[in-house]
């Protein structure tokens, strides 16, 4: 009969009061973990998206835009850029490696990229089965975009311009399936890969004339470059000589990732927030349950008294009731944080949008029962002195 | 078993609740303490329970004077050592009956020892709802398990505030013989204060205390 079954024994004893602190508590902690995990899975998903990827280079626009159509294809393209600037942009001794994205049509939902196997190799990405493209019209699925369209090795389709259903079809070019790549976690599994030919081919028909070929060819474009540095020292002079001295605008992933992250994050503060006010709220509701303790049980603390507890102890009573309910309700609020944010993850993959893995379980969720455990500590710290101080004598002489 | 010497007693800056000059119990002998209602029974009992702390004077319980040990260590030596038993005979009450008597072992610092505390409620004939809770219980069976908890960890001293006051005749003698019973069995000294006539005949040495008025022991 621990000073832990005590208190356990009297949270039993009434468990409505016991039940109302636990949600309250849980609440507060799984709207804060909430955020945290959702920030957290997000962060990372992006991150890994933006690996390697030094500098993003496009038409001029938005920055931002540029990064979520470059590198997360969340949003439209900012327009397309020549192909003969991309051409002298990767001679560049500053630049390592420069890897094309042609960004126009879309499958059910899914993009279709123009590009080289670079992009592949830039996320890892292997084969599950077959062949990486040889020739033009030959399509390589991210594992999503397979496992979601039901396309295998020797599928045909069409994509459609832009990136709306039943947009404009190309219905005369029809692209089949030669490969279908692992699983990534990365942007990678949400993508038709196509190489760069075949987007040019898509828009421009079947060109034989060769001299009509030769003008075309004078005019093509691309979308996005993914630019790999050669020294960090670009990082200091490129993307400002891009942008002052070409029709083209730079954009660095980290900054603009960063600063799209800090306008997310107002509403995750103030979601956040709330969930700080609901712990407030919790702490102030087990207080009042344990001020009332005290008066309810001023008897029964004269009594373990008697039987030769020390005040310490009849506070660590009051503080372990407490801390228990603060255990309680920070466990459950976990539990509901990565419920709510399961909830989330599955309405952002009917999007088609970042991946979130609501159930990753990070040691450093622990630190949630901190906020739970400190609002409980809190509440019964003033019970717990009081109840150390109570006059024990006074107690027994008013009853007898 | 209890020696109180120059004993005087007052609230901070007030009058003299108590005032005694020399009390002896002898191991194994009982006292009624007595007096009008105020004259500072239950302040005597828990002085003598280290409750309180006499304003001068010395109380010397099984050899050890309650004054020259910290407050950590009366309270340790009154879980060990003296058991109280209250006028309501109050159980904590979300806890069951043998639980009762093994919060004491545990606060006591002593051994949980469930085999030893059902041999102690089996003592006081209560044995068999050592699983119920108090409000399952009668009063009667409620203050057996009392007694049983004030006397599990083996105590030489027993005290009784007002166990009988509010009892009729018939539950007033059952207690009293509970009492009597339990400390002969187990060797125990007994100390009640009352102001309840019915018991004298049972415990013949009284300590009388007058009101507010000094006193040489009985």
């Amino acid at each position: 009969m621990t000073l832990l079954q005590l208190a356990w024994s009297y949270l039993r004893a009434r468990p409505l009061g016991t039940l109302l602190n636990v949600i309250l508590l849980a609440l507060g902690v799984g709207t804060i973990g909430f955020v945290l995990i959702v920030n957290d899975q997000i962060g990372e998903s992006l991150s890994r998206d933006a690996k390697g990827i030094d500098l993003v280079v496009g038409a001029k626009g938005s920055a931002i835009q540029l990064i979520l159509t470059g590198i997360f294809h969340l949003d439209v393209p900012t327009g397309n850029i020549p192909l003969k600037s991309a051409q002298e942009l990767a001679k560049n001794p500053l630049i390592r490696r420069v890897i094309p994205l042609s960004i126009a049509d879309s499958f059910r939902g899914f993009w279709i990229i123009g590009t080289n196997p670079d992009y592949i190799d830039l996320y890892h990405g292997e084969l599950a089965t077959g062949h990486v493209w040889n020739d033009r019209m030959q399509a390589v699925l991210g594992s999503t975009v397979a496992a979601r369209t039901g396309l295998g090795l020797g599928s045909r389709f069409v994509g459609s311009h832009g990136l709306a259903e039943g947009g404009p079809v190309h219905g005369d070019s029809v692209y089949s399936v030669v490969g279908i790549l692992k699983p990534t976690g990365t942007v990678l599994d949400r993508l038709v890969l196509v190489n760069t030919e075949s987007v040019w081919y898509v828009h421009e028909g079947n060109v034989t004339d060769p001299e009509e070929l030769k003008v075309i060819a004078e005019d093509r474009q691309v979308t996005v470059l993914l630019v790999q540095y050669a020294t960090p020292l670009a990082a200091v002079s490129l993307p400002r000589k891009i942008n002052s001295e070409t029709n083209m605008q730079a954009a660095s992933p980290a900054y603009e990732t960063a600063r799209l992250f800090r306008m997310i994050g107002v509403g995750a503060d103030v979601i956040r927030a709330f969930g700080g006010v609901v712990l407030a709220t919790a702490a102030l509701s087990l207080f009042i349950a344990l001020y009332h303790a005290l008066n309810e049980r001023a008897y029964d603390i004269a009594v373990l008294r008697t039987l030769g507890a020390r005040p310490a102890a009849i506070a660590m009573m009051l503080m372990l009731e407490a801390l228990i309910l603060a255990v309680l309700g920070g466990v459950m609020g976990l539990g509901l944080a990565h419920g709510l944010a399961a909830v989330l993850a599955w309405w952002m993959a009917k999007q088609e949008s970042v991946p979130i893995d609501a159930w990753a379980f990070s040691v450093k969720e622990l630190w949630l029962l901190v906020p739970s455990l400190l609002a409980a500590g809190l509440a019964a710290l003033l019970p717990s002195l009081r109840a150390a101080q109570a006059n024990i004598s006074a107690t027994l002489a008013r009853r007898a | 078993m209890i020696r109180i010497e120059q004993l005087r007693f007052a609230y901070d800056g007030g009058p003299d609740v108590l005032r005694l000059g020399l009390f002896v119990l002898e191991p194994q002998s009982n006292v009624l303490v007595v007096g009008p209602s105020g004259c500072g029974k239950t302040t005597l009992l828990h002085l003598i329970a280290g409750l309180l702390l006499p304003s001068s004077g010395s109380i010397v319980v099984d050899g050890q004077d309650l004054s020259a040990i910290s407050a950590r260590e009366r309270d340790r030596f009154r879980g060990r050592h003296i058991g109280i038993v209250l006028q309501q005979f109050h159980l904590l009450p979300t806890l069951t009956a043998i639980q009762n008597l093994l919060v004491a072992q545990s606060i006591a610092g002593l051994p949980v020892d469930r085999a030893a505390a059902i041999a102690m409620l089996s003592s006081l004939g209560v044995d068999e709802r050592v699983d119920a809770y108090p409000h399952e219980l009668s009063v009667g069976q409620q203050q057996r398990v009392a007694i049983a908890r004030a006397l599990v960890n083996r105590p030489k001293l027993l005290l009784a505030d007002e166990p009988t006051s509010n009892l009729d005749d018939e539950a007033c003698a059952a207690v009293a013989d509970l009492l009597l019973s339990a400390i002969r069995q187990h060797g125990v000294s007994l100390v009640v204060a009352t102001h309840d006539s019915r018991i004298k005949s049972r415990i013949p040495r009284e300590l009388a205390l007058p009101r507010h008025a000094p006193l040489e022991a009985a």
